[in-house]
């Protein structure tokens, strides 16, 4: 995922087709099907909810299936060691119908084990599609802005809200110091590596708490008195939209009978 | 299919899929989607009294001085942008730091408690890192138990006047590890099948030991590596926020 933007999935955000959609309805609309799929107990929930959002974040939202792909995979790496751990078992006899000999014991896989180790990687992918949902297609902004109906304290709220802008001012400054760095034999091997990499946070880290200050004079004088405003569109739920999370329930409900009976 | 071809395919398969991905190794977020709701709520339950106490101490500075809101945003800010850069590495592949180390050594933990929080949010919606059900695990482990120990660790080297870059290295790298654990164990708590709890745990320590060990060594590193150069540049910034008093500086 290379944009010029440091956070491919931030910039992904604010070119969404459905980002005019609304925030918290998104949100409740994600939240509800992770909750679905990590307490499901079959593999059609996650492969199901995967597809359905995959169609969601890619035709509806208008992201190429290739940078989706690549979103889906980040988690990728930790949900393969963390489901071989879950998994694998070790035994002094060959039990599983995998069975790996590393010399003094046997690292064996049952048939119960890969369907509960399957199980684990579908609800983790699954989850993190419908996660896709919110954070492919809301700007950071926007979401805080929805946090702030759960009644929040104000204080995490403003904190939240300028840690957001500052993390972009930061990413640009160290961006900018790498360069410098590359340009100036900085960064040629380990050693080096090392020594140009921890000069440039403690730069990074100088540099900015001096600019705090006048990050806050700057807002002083636009008239900040301890709580920042931000313009919201009030965006309303199409029936369009209603009806996409009634058809995700009702395929979730037929299954369910169907599986039942 | 012989049963040695079996188990080469198995292991090739295996270290193509680690190698291929060429993603990038988190400091051990869990991944949204891999506890089941109990554990979601609990972890998150268990949190609470110490983001409590991390929001308290940071409404009492705000008393004192309307101004550090931007100083407390800025720390948070560069907890963030320092756990999503790539560090140097020898192998070639692709690990971050989770800073929240330094953090507790500069800023100490109970601010850091809420800035973690803040800082996990951003994680999960900016780099997917982490998610919103696993918030309430991921927060305990690397907003709370790791920045606690790193703090005890270098207040403790502190009090036994071990050299200043010697307790940094050790609160910075021990801190990791810990965190480290405390994931494994959160892991290991949700999904212990055949063998039990312990059983569970070291497996999970084992399998992610060759990300995290070299990490925790090199974090340690690197903080003493920040933590020097911001003493030679840095003494007012650092007197401005605690970590020096006036008069010790050199």
């Amino acid at each position: 995922m290379h944009t010029h933007n440091h956070f491919p999935i931030d910039y992904y955000a604010y070119n969404s087709a459905i980002r005019n959609w609304n925030t918290s309805y998104k949100m409740l609309f994600a939240l509800a099907a992770i909750i679905i799929v990590i307490s499901s107990d079959n593999f059609f929930i996650p492969v199901y909810t995967f597809l359905f959002m995959g169609f969601v974040n890619t035709y509806l939202a208008r992201l190429s299936t290739r940078k989706y792909l690549k979103a889906v995979k980040i988690p990728f790496l930790f949900i393969l060691l963390g489901s071989i751990a879950a998994g694998a078992g070790f035994s002094k006899a060959a039990i599983g119908i995998i069975n790996l000999d590393i010399g003094f014991t046997y690292i064996y896989f049952t048939k119960e084990n890969i369907t509960l180790m399957l199980n684990i990687i579908l609800k983790a992918i699954s989850a993190a599609s419908a996660m896709y949902l919110v954070t492919l297609s809301t700007p950071a902004g926007e979401i805080i802005t929805a946090l702030k109906k759960l009644h929040l304290p104000g204080i995490f709220i403003e904190l939240m809200y300028l840690i957001y802008r500052y993390i972009f001012i930061l990413s640009d400054g160290v961006h900018k110091m790498h360069n410098a760095g590359v340009a100036r034999l900085g960064y040629i091997n380990f050693r080096t590596s090392c020594k140009s990499f921890s000069i440039m946070l403690s730069n990074l880290l100088i540099v900015s708490l001096k600019n705090s200050r006048n990050y806050y004079n700057a807002m002083e004088a636009r008239c900040y008195n301890g709580s920042l405003g931000f313009y919201n569109e009030n965006k309303k739920i199409s029936k369009l939209q209603a009806l996409l999370f009634l058809i995700y329930l009702l395929f979730l409900i037929i299954f369910k009978l169907a599986y039942t009976m | 299919m012989a049963k040695k071809e079996k188990k080469i395919i198995f292991v090739a398969v295996l270290f193509a899929a680690v190698l291929g991905t060429g993603n990038a190794v988190s400091a051990m977020h869990i991944m949204e989607g891999y506890l089941p709701p109990g554990y979601c709520v609990a972890w998150g339950i268990v949190s609470i009294p110490f983001l409590v106490s991390g929001f308290i101490k940071i409404k009492n500075l705000l008393e004192k001085n309307r101004r550090n809101i931007t100083l407390i945003a800025m720390s948070g800010a560069f907890v963030f942008v320092i756990s999503s850069l790539k560090i140097p590495s020898l192998t070639g592949s692709c690990s971050h730091m989770t800073g929240t180390g330094l953090g507790a050594i500069l800023f100490g933990p109970s601010v850091i408690s809420i800035l973690g929080i803040i800082v996990l949010i951003f994680q999960a919606i900016l780099l997917a890192h982490g998610g919103i059900t696993t918030l309430g695990a991921n927060t305990f482990s690397m907003a709370i138990a790791g920045p606690v120990v790193s703090y005890i660790i270098y207040k403790t080297c502190q009090k036994f006047k071990a050299s200043k870059l010697v307790s940094i290295f050790l609160a910075a790298s021990i801190g990791d590890l810990f965190t480290y654990c405390v994931t494994s164990f959160q892991l290991a708590l949700a999904h212990n099948t055949a063998d039990g709890v312990l059983a569970a745990f070291l497996k999970f320590l084992g399998v992610f030991a060759p990300t995290q060990l070299p990490l925790a060594i090199l974090e340690g590193i690197l903080t003493v590596l920040i933590v020097m150069a911001l003493e030679t540049y840095g003494t007012q910034e650092l007197i401005e926020i605690g970590f020096i008093r006036k008069g010790t500086a050199q």
